[in-house]
């Protein structure tokens, strides 16, 4: 879901949000990701609110998708956190993996975060 | 613990208070929608007990939480800047404006921000003498546009907020002082921002990536002195 507002614009990431005019782009389990130094983030009740200073652009990550965004670390691969995480919330990492790969490649393709290592 | 207390609505924000003193809980009764909960938000405290063995007074003061945030021998200027702070409940932050938890000192009419958690305990008799007048408040209303503190007036007051140019804004640092880069602005300030939510974040996060272009943010240790020491220098 998306809503233009102001000069600005917001982003629910809970479903597949992804900016429309850019080419997707596939995140891969193996996959290390950093988050972009442009993005920052805070913690607002259960949601993350993320916010690009340059596009002026907000996220707002439900609760899940906001753990993971702050497990990004430039050094795990996205599979190694999802194992940790599938192992706190109890479930199958497979499952997780499936559900989450799509919200990170969406990130990936609204420039959120960037890959440093791809194996 | 506390002889007097109760629960108060402001606007839309349910504050437990308490005190020694049962005339400022009885002020408060106009907003009481029940008793307060066993977690007190704010603690006035004007009539504090000193421990037999300790030679130094207890300064009358204002608790939230377990923080001093103000503190001062003078009970109707502590009183007061209570009220102010529950005033700062009625006024959210609209579009072009950002709440910050930061506190206002001034002088000659000008305001410098300072993150409030590095003023609790501050000595406002230092301050006095220097002519810099804090408020120790919750949080402090900014209009971008106009580069102004709008300082709130005491709760359930008719009159306006009272606009004080801002001359500097200070974020708390971990490290030696120095300009930091905007984007790291806006992320130290976004843990700043008050009643940041879900539906306000995105005018709350324009407010604040325009202030840092209107008037970038500067670095505070989190020594008391030197920070006293920096306001006397840059007001």
């Amino acid at each position: 879901m998306s809503e233009a507002n102001g000069g600005g614009r917001v982003v629910w990431v809970d479903s597949l949000p992804a900016d429309d005019d850019a080419p997707w782009q596939d995140v891969h389990a193996e996959d290390v990701l950093r988050v972009v130094t442009d993005a920052s983030s805070v913690l607002v009740d259960e949601d993350t609110v993320v916010f690009e200073v340059s596009s002026r652009t907000t996220h707002i990550l439900d609760p899940l998708a906001g753990l993971i965004w702050r497990c990004i670390n430039g050094r795990d691969s996205l599979e190694a956190i999802l194992a940790d995480v599938a192992d706190a919330i109890n479930v199958a990492p497979a499952k997780l993996i499936s559900d989450v790969l799509p919200v990170a490649s969406s990130w990936l393709t609204d420039g959120l975060v960037e890959v440093v290592k791809s194996e | 613990m506390w002889p007097h207390h109760l629960k108060v609505l402001i606007a839309n924000t349910v504050i437990s208070i308490a005190s020694d003193d049962p005339a400022p809980i009885e002020r408060l009764e106009p907003w009481r929608i029940g008793e307060a909960d066993e977690l007190i938000d704010y603690a006035l405290r004007l009539s504090p007990e000193d421990p037999e063995e300790s030679k130094q007074r207890t300064i009358p003061n204002i608790r939230r939480g377990s923080d001093n945030i103000a503190q001062s021998f003078d009970l109707e200027r502590l009183e007061g800047w209570l009220w102010r702070l529950l005033g700062g409940f009625e006024r959210p932050a609209s579009a072009g404006q950002v709440r910050l938890r930061s506190v206002a000192a001034m002088r000659d009419g000008t305001a410098i921000l300072v993150p409030a958690s590095l003023t609790y305990g501050v000595s406002h008799r230092r301050l006095d003498r220097l002519g810099i007048e804090l408020l120790p408040v919750r949080s402090t209303l900014v209009d971008v546009a106009s580069t102004s503190a709008l300082l709130d007036p005491s709760l359930g007051s008719p009159e306006d907020p009272v606009s004080v140019p801002i001359v500097g804004w200070w974020l708390p640092s971990y490290s030696e002082d120095g300009v930091i880069d905007r984007t790291t602005q806006v992320a130290d300030a976004m843990q700043m921002v008050d009643d940041l939510r879900p539906d306000n974040a995105q005018h709350t996060l324009d407010a604040v990536a325009d202030l840092t272009f209107a008037l970038p943010a500067e670095l505070v240790s989190f020594d008391q002195n030197e920070l006293v020491n920096r306001l006397h220098s840059s007001l």
